[in-house]
């Protein structure tokens, strides 16, 4: 088919925050988990007491990305709590800037080096996986030699993807440019969903008809696009090789707002203090595309759209493959993504009827419904995404992807 | 991490069953209009037994009958009920209801052996040959009370179908119309092409059975009896009347629909109507009956979970793409 990949599901958007331009919102305090980089911990480098601005750097790591004051305000405590570490900052409400850094020189003296090293000290780490994106630029440079830009949002609540993307598509083209001079690629593709006509437009307009470098595609959508390994299924009709990253065959993908945080972190000095995300959902008083400091508790946030009703549900990723919300502890990190407040499912999980649906819907082609009784092979364990597509399809409601889970962690011991 | 996913097709595991049920009442109908009110009759009988078997044997085992199982059991019961011709005494219906109840003791947690009601009209077929040959003329009606009908009476009545007058060479005398709408002598449930044909498509739309196994059943069926046809017969003749008459479309909607006993991937589902027409087409050709699609099903049944093994998926990234640019 063309512009897609194989399975995958036809989900109706859902789209009760779409088009809905995203809303600055700040909470009284924040805790600010040090744990939410893939990848190991950073460390504190605040005192209690200690009176911080926004932007400050309050934690460093040598090799991962650094965390920045959300908020200005006093750290009240640092405290340690289900092995993690939390800074909690209390807001005065005055968000007085520290003093932004961004490069004096002009773009084209800038060295690679220089900006993978201005990415890590600004903290941008990517939307979804948490994985710091400096790292993955240095393992990319040399590899890949085309850079593919995530503007796609595939599951059906979700919209801050192209909400960013249709109102700042002079800096995502910028910033573009400043990652491909990072990885040294030689080409550049925005992917969007061809729906997005207003978005396409606009990024037309602000490339220009003579760009070599840079261009634009649009695909069928289908959930789960988004996911890295389907797009790029979707956009070169090639499959990354078992066991491989994407940049083994040349690609390296990028979501649109990580590309932006690099433009705001390069051009404008700033560093990654906030989070784009959506809050939707059919029991959702007030569905919203939000800009929220990292660090803001979950109940906050649901709180600022409607509350959680008592017969309803907060699903903490998608509405396809997400979980539970631990709205009590729970707080905003660099890779959340969406709150959906919804009718809970019920499932009953009946017995497996097989019916098929599960193998032509993966996206992985994988069988999924060899995990129920374990006699999956051993290798696709480590290829399955979690995507959500099998369970969602399921006819006898049977919960595959906690099943799923469980087999990876056997097959991880 | 526990996942709670909120969304949920809305396509229900009881609806694969309960579509198969739906599909029945069409062909069903058009019996008793054919046959009389002995073809319901008949049916009912195979139906009751069947059922009656499923929960004694659930009660000896103190389980709870589920709805699924109970919907795939009446089903089974139906469709061998189908392949009798309404002649039969009423003797045959019970045993093969019982006898296609059988493989349904494995449900809901295991794949069946066998396709139950494929391997009750193979059985019955084998034990009774003479009785189930006895295929009677359409629109000619035998008493539904008579528990069994005289052989006197039935063999006054008596017509054979298009398919065993092919076995013997000859051609009947209906047109491929009659046996398209289902006015020529036959199995009670078997008769009307038509019927059975909106059944399938029914069940295609509603995504409750995939395209492969019934198109490459008919397929190779038609092909295998176009190259080689039997008797003096016209080659597009004997295939025609091969899919038309018969248990052919029976097949193709009663067994690729039944899940518990089919592949579960695409292409086993392929190589599943391909052995079932192959298999059919031999048996035809070399063996003494002149129906064989039940025993084909029967046999590829038996070895699904062999084509379930060499039919997985190939994984992600683990072939070539077709037009992938460098």
């Amino acid at each position: 088919m063309a512009n897609s990949f194989y399975g995958g599901i036809k989900l109706n958007k859902q789209g009760r925050s779409h088009g809905l331009a995203p809303v600055v919102y700040t909470p009284a305090a924040v805790a600010i988990n040090a744990y939410q980089q893939a990848g190991g911990d950073t460390t504190p480098c605040i005192k209690e007491g200690e009176y911080v601005k926004k932007g400050q750097i309050i934690a460093v790591s040598e090799r991962l990305a650094y965390l920045h004051a959300p908020v200005s305000g006093t750290v009240v405590r640092l405290l340690t709590k289900d092995n993690s570490r939390y800074i909690v900052i209390k807001s005065d409400k005055t968000e007085t800037c520290a003093p932004a850094d961004p490069f004096t020189k002009p773009v084209a003296e800038i060295t690679a080096e220089e900006i993978t090293e201005k990415i890590r000290t600004m903290g941008v780490v990517g939307t979804y996986s948490g994985f710091p994106t400096h790292v993955k630029i240095i393992a990319s440079r040399g590899k890949a030699f085309c850079l593919v830009i995530n503007c796609v949002q595939s599951d059906p609540y979700g919209s801050f993807v192209r909400e960013i993307v249709k109102e700042h598509p002079k800096e995502l083209v910028y910033g573009a440019r400043i990652l491909a001079k990072a990885i040294g690629v030689k080409q550049v593709i925005f992917a969007l969903e061809n729906n997005e006509r207003k978005s396409f437009s606009a990024l037309k307009s602000v490339i220009g008809e003579k760009d070599k470098l840079i261009s634009v595609t649009r695909l069928a959508p289908k959930y789960p696009l988004g996911e890295e390994r389907n797009l790029l299924c979707a956009v070169i009709k090639k499959e990354v090789p078992a066991g491989r990253a994407t940049h083994d065959i040349g690609y390296t993908v990028f979501s649109a707002e990580t590309v932006l945080r690099i433009y705001k972190a390069c051009a404008e000095g700033v560093p990654v203090t906030d989070k784009y995300l959506t809050v939707s959902g059919e029991k959702c008083a007030s569905p919203a595309n939000l800009i929220v400091p990292i660090g803001t508790s979950l109940r906050a946030v649901a709180d600022k759209c409607g509350g959680v009703p008592e017969d309803a549900a907060c699903i903490y990723g998608s509405a396809v493959n997400g979980a539970n919300a631990d709205l009590e502890n729970g707080c905003v990190t660099k890779s959340t993504s969406q709150l959906i407040i919804t009718a809970p499912a019920n499932k009953k999980s009946f017995d497996c009827i097989m019916c098929g649906k599960c193998i032509t819907h993966c996206p992985m082609r994988i069988a999924p419904h060899t995990f129920i009784d374990g006699s999956h092979r051993p290798a696709w364990a480590k290829l399955c995404d979690m995507c959500g597509c099998c369970e969602y399809i399921c006819p006898s409601e049977i919960k595959l992807l906690d099943i799923i889970e469980e087999r990876k962690k056997e097959a991880g011991k | 991490m526990t996942y709670s996913p909120t969304l949920q097709d809305k396509t229900k595991a009881l609806s694969f069953a309960a579509d198969r049920c739906v599909i029945l009442l069409l062909p069903l109908v058009w019996s008793v209009y054919a046959y009389g009110a002995r073809a319901l009759f008949i049916t009912f009988i195979s139906v009751l037994f069947a059922l009656a078997f499923a929960l004694g044997v659930k009660g000896l085992q103190k389980q709870k009958a589920d709805p699924f199982t109970l919907l795939d059991t009446a089903v089974s019961g139906a469709v061998v009920a189908f392949t009798l011709p309404v002649s039969v005494p009423y003797y045959i219906p019970m045993l093969g209801g019982i006898l296609s109840a059988l493989p349904s003791l494995w449900l809901p947690a295991g794949r069946k052996p066998v396709n139950g009601a494929f391997f009750a009209a193979a059985t019955v077929r084998t034990l009774f040959p003479k009785l189930l040959s006895r295929a009677t003329q359409a629109f000619v009606y035998i008493s539904p009370w008579l528990f069994n009908p005289a052989e006197a009476d039935v063999n006054s009545f008596r017509t054979y179908t298009p398919l065993q007058l092919l076995a013997q060479g000859k051609v009947s005398s209906g047109t491929l119309w009659d046996q398209f709408y289902g006015t020529v002598s036959g199995n009670i449930g078997e008769i009307s092409f038509m019927l059975l044909l909106l059944g399938c498509i029914f069940l295609l739309v509603r995504k409750k059975m995939r395209l492969h196994a019934p198109v490459a059943f008919a397929f190779v069926l038609c092909l295998v009896t176009l190259i080689f046809p039997k008797g003096d017969n016209e080659a597009i003749f004997f295939m025609l009347v091969s899919l038309l008459s018969g248990g052919a479309m029976l097949t193709a909607v009663f067994a690729f629909s039944d899940t518990y006993s089919m592949p579960v991937t695409d292409t086993g589902k392929l190589v599943f109507g391909v052995g079932t027409a192959l298999l059919t087409v031999l048996i035809r050709y070399i063996g003494v009956a002149e129906e064989g699609v039940y025993a084909a099903v029967v046999i590829m049944s038996a070895v699904t979970p062999v084509i379930d093994r060499y039919t997985l998926p190939v994984a992600y990234g683990r072939t070539k793409v077709k037009g992938g640019k460098k």
